[in-house]
Formats: structure tokens, sequence, C-alpha cells
């Protein structure tokens, strides 16, 4: 297929009078992992589940592999796998019953012993639902996902509840399902995890898309100079080759100009004569959590 | 075998089976009700106890699956998520709907078998010409009771259905002329319980099996409209997350 995978164009959805998500587009590239960043309420899951299928835009198109989750629901789900915020599973069916039912609904299965192996779930295939981890439970719901052997992948916080180990591994998952062509799209409210797995970062904001990129270029962008320092510090008496000073969350700041060496020394010697430890200085690229906080209120 | 409406009511089929307290309520309980009050001669009815006793508790255990089993599974199936991600994926609504119909069905069969074996064991007698339209009411009580527990399924929290199906179900044993004839209640209260669908369900399988005309008769035609008023709520009212 030659378009996008995802277009999203114009989508808004209000309840009531709140508009949850509003005129948000994007695409995302077939083959391609896109990662949907924001705080709760941001309109991370209101933006998945409408182009699962479940819900109507109230303005704006959605097209995922070209079609539309709506009316084209019954073509699109036998190529689409998803992962739901959380549960989706008959808390008393034992881990291989759930994984043998969902392969049953598709033309393009894949072999259930081969993905409760893949998401290690393998000494727990008779256990009940109910009696798995969180960690585990999560798991499980990621095989469910790609049961169809999917061409498009909706993870809705995949690694929610899950110990290092099995988010490494269901990371490698995600990296091997990019790997096969298959095009990836997951929420998460964890910074590293968007900057270990996509290709392209959006932060959503109030259900508005406040910055699109790739990891690198959202942390290359905009540079300043940042640093640490004890909380409220009056930043009045900062010298003006700082531009503006502000602080950014408690104890961290942000000079609101280009870094050059002699800015950063100006800084150091401002801090020494004001009786300041720097905590850090950083300057000319920043983290994507700096990147986060700024732009997210 | 492993198509999809298969598979999906081959597992609701297994959960049910793997729920002990539903078991308890579908089979154990109408099994106790039969073969206490045909011994223990608390009704002194004209007629064999085992004669009245044995359409009543067909009726309850129907109501026991349609309306308390699966209530409280579907509920809880709500609130976890199960129909949303079930519904979302190519099963589809329509297809996990009919599985669950498929498996109340199959439940029911394997009800109807015990009760009646027993029953017969304890002396029934019934007129079996009776039997094609008895299954008719049947078929259009488990639907009635099973839009009533939709209607809770689908709009109370899942905790809140189960106290209501297991309340109703306990109120319907007196109430609904199950174990002890309607007409002998003061006249109050058998007013009011002769428009209950229990009632009206019962009443309709008593004259299936003692050979009265079931089909053509004012409880059949009650149980018709419970049934029409409950499918009809259930189905606008449903909310699958």
């Amino acid at each position: 297929m030659t378009g996008p995978a995802i277009e999203v164009h114009g989508f808004t959805k209000r309840y009531g009078s709140r508009a949850a998500v509003d005129d948000l587009s994007f695409d995302v590239a077939a083959g391609a992992v896109f990662a949907l960043l924001g705080t709760n309420g941001a309109g991370k899951t209101t933006t998945v589940e409408t182009l699962e299928g479940y819900r109507a835009p109230d303005a704006g198109t959605v097209r995922v592999l070209g079609l539309d989750p709506i009316a084209q629901g019954p073509e699109l789900k036998q190529r689409m796998g998803l992962m739901l915020q959380s549960g989706g599973i008959y808390n008393g069916a034992r881990a291989a019953e759930i994984v043998r039912l969902f392969c049953s609904f598709y033309d393009r299965a894949a072999d259930p012993d081969e993905l409760l192996t893949l998401v290690g779930l393998d000494d727990s295939r008779a256990v009940t639902y109910r009696r798995l981890s969180g960690g585990q439970q999560r798991r499980l719901a990621l095989a469910v996902a790609l049961a169809g052997t999917p061409d498009v992948v909706f993870l809705d916080e995949p690694t929610a509840g899950m110990d290092p180990k099995a988010r490494q591994m269901t990371y490698q998952i995600v990296r091997d399902l990019r790997a096969r062509g298959v095009t990836v799209l997951l929420t998460t409210h964890l910074l590293d995890e968007a900057e270990a797995l996509a290709d392209t970062v959006g932060i959503l904001d109030k259900g508005r898309l406040v910055a699109l990129g790739s990891p690198a270029e959202l942390m290359a962008s905009h540079g300043g100079i940042r640093f640490g320092a004890p909380p409220r510090l009056d930043a009045g008496t900062a010298p003006a080759s700082l531009g503006r000073v502000v602080e950014v969350r408690e104890g961290h700041y942000l000079a609101d100009v280009e870094a050059t060496p002699a800015r950063v020394a100006d800084l150091a010697t401002w801090a020494a004569a004001q009786g300041i430890l720097l905590g850090y200085v950083r300057s000319g690229s920043r983290s994507l959590e700096d990147l986060f906080l700024e732009l997210v209120e | 075998m492993n198509g999809p409406l298969a598979s999906q009511a081959g597992l609701e089929l297994r959960l049910t089976m793997r729920r002990g307290e539903s078991l308890v309520v579908t089979l154990v309980i109408p099994l106790l009700l039969l073969g206490f009050f045909s011994q223990v001669d608390v009704l002194g009815t004209s007629e064999p106890a085992i004669d009245f006793l044995t359409p009543g508790v067909i009726a309850l255990s129907i109501i026991a699956t349609s309306m308390v089993s699966f209530a409280i599974s579907t509920g809880y199936d709500r609130s976890y998520g199960v129909l949303k991600l079930l519904g979302g994926s190519p099963l589809g609504r329509g297809r996990l709907i009919l599985a669950k119909i498929l498996a109340i069905g199959i439940i029911q069969f394997g009800q109807l078998a015990c009760v009646v074996a027993l029953a017969l064991a304890l002396g029934w007698a019934p007129d079996w010409g009776g039997t094609p339209q008895a299954l008719v009411v049947v078929v259009v009580g488990s639907a009635t009771f099973t839009g009533l527990g939709l209607l809770l399924a689908g709009t109370l929290r899942a905790e809140a259905t189960l106290a209501v199906a297991n309340l109703l179900f306990i109120l319907f044993i007196p109430f609904g002329g199950v174990v002890y004839p309607v007409d002998r209640m003061p006249t109050l209260v058998a007013d009011v319980a002769k428009l209950l669908p229990v009632t009206a369900f019962v009443e309709a399988l008593r004259r299936a099996f003692a050979g009265s005309p079931a089909v053509l008769s004012a409880p059949f035609a009650l149980l018709c409209l419970w049934g029409v008023a409950l499918v009809v709520s259930a189905v606008r009212t449903f909310k699958w997350e």
C-alpha cells in the first residue's frame, strides 16, 4: 500500500460542550511506530478508540489502512489488532483459551502457541486471567492484539503495570513488529518509552496536538540553557545575556536564549555571586521530558 | 467447529460451568425446591404437589440462567471491558449476542433434562400432548428473562446487577406462583403477583402440561407483552462499556 497507514484530518470529538479532541491532524507512515504522548485526559484514548472504530468523529475524518473504521469496520478489523487501556479479557478464562478464541476470529490467524511463547506466557497457559499478575495480564492482551497477524496495531498504554523485564520484552515485540512492516500506534505517558520506540511522537495536551516530530527533532529544536538550582530563585537578578529565565518546574530552570559558551559562563558567574549551587547545566538539547513539561500545562 | 461463533459459544459455556455459584442458582436450588415441596406437604393442593411444582420449577430454572447467571456474568464482562474488546474484534457484537444465546439455550436444555428427570422420578404425570406448547412458552419465557437480565446488566454496575438479579430471583419463588398458588395469597398481593412476568410464565407452562390451551391464553399473552417490553428496553438502554 502506498498512502499512510493512519490518517487523521481535522478530527474533533466532543463530550457535551467539552472538546476531548480538537482539530487533530497527523499521518502515520506504513510500517512506522507512532507514539501519542499526553497526560491523563489529554485525548489519547479518545483518538485511539476512534481509529479503532468505537467512536464516530464529530468533525474531520480518520482512515486506517485507507479504510473508514466504522463504515468499513468488518474489513478493517481483520487487519487490525488492538489492546485496550485495561481489561478486555474474561476473568475466569485461561490464557491459552483466550488466545485460541481470538485466533479463531481471524482469516490470517497466528499460531496460538507461538503467540504465548512470544509474550512469555508459556508457563502460564493454564492460569486464569484473574490469577495472572498485572504485567502478565497486559502481555496476554498484547498476544490477543497480535492474534490476526495484523497490518496495524493500536496499543493503549501497553506497558502499564509491567515490571522492567516485561517492559523490555514488550519493546522488543514492538521493534519486531516494526521490522516486519507492521504499523504501530501506541499511547503512553512514559517519555522514555516514546523515545525508545517511536519513529514519530505526537504530544497531545487538552485535545490539541502541541508537538509532532521524531524524538531527535523534538529534542533538538529550541535549545536554550537548562540548569538545576534551588527552587524559587529570584530570576530577576540574572544577567540580561541569559534572556528570560523561567522555572519550568520546581528546581529546574530554562534560560530562553541560544546557548553560547559566553552565556554559560555568565550563568556560572551569576550563580557564584548569588551563592547558588548549580545542580546541572545543559545546553543545546533537551530531553523529551523537558519538552513535555514545557508544552503541557 | 472452529468458527468464531462456535468458539465464542464454547468458551461462554465452559466459563459458565466453571462458576460454582452459577450452578447453585441454575441447578441446585431448583432441584432442591422440587424435591422438598413435593415430599413435604405444605401446599395442600388438590392435585399431586409434583404436578403443580414441576412447571414452576422449570420456569424458575430457565429464569435462573437467563436473568441471574447470564445477567451477572454479562455485567462483569461489561465492567471489565470484555464486551468492548470482543465487540471491536472481527467477532462483532451481533455474533457475540448470538453466541450468548446459543450458550444459554444449551444450558437450559441441560437444566430441562435434569428437572424433568427428577420430576418423573417423583411421579410427575404431565399431559405429554402439551409438550410443543410448553416448548414455545419456554422459549418466549427465556427470551423475556434474558431481556430483563440484560436490562439490568446493560445499565447497572456489575455489583448492583448481581444484587438485583439475586433479589428478584428470591422474590419470584414465593410471589411468582412457583411453589405456592397465587390464588391463595391475600387478594391485594395476588392481584399484583398475577401481573408479574414470572407468574405469567409459570401459569402458561402449567396450562400446557395440564393439556389446556397455553399459547392462546391470557397468561401467555401477558408474558409476550413483558417479553417485547423487556427486550426492547434492553436493546435501547444497553451500554457496551
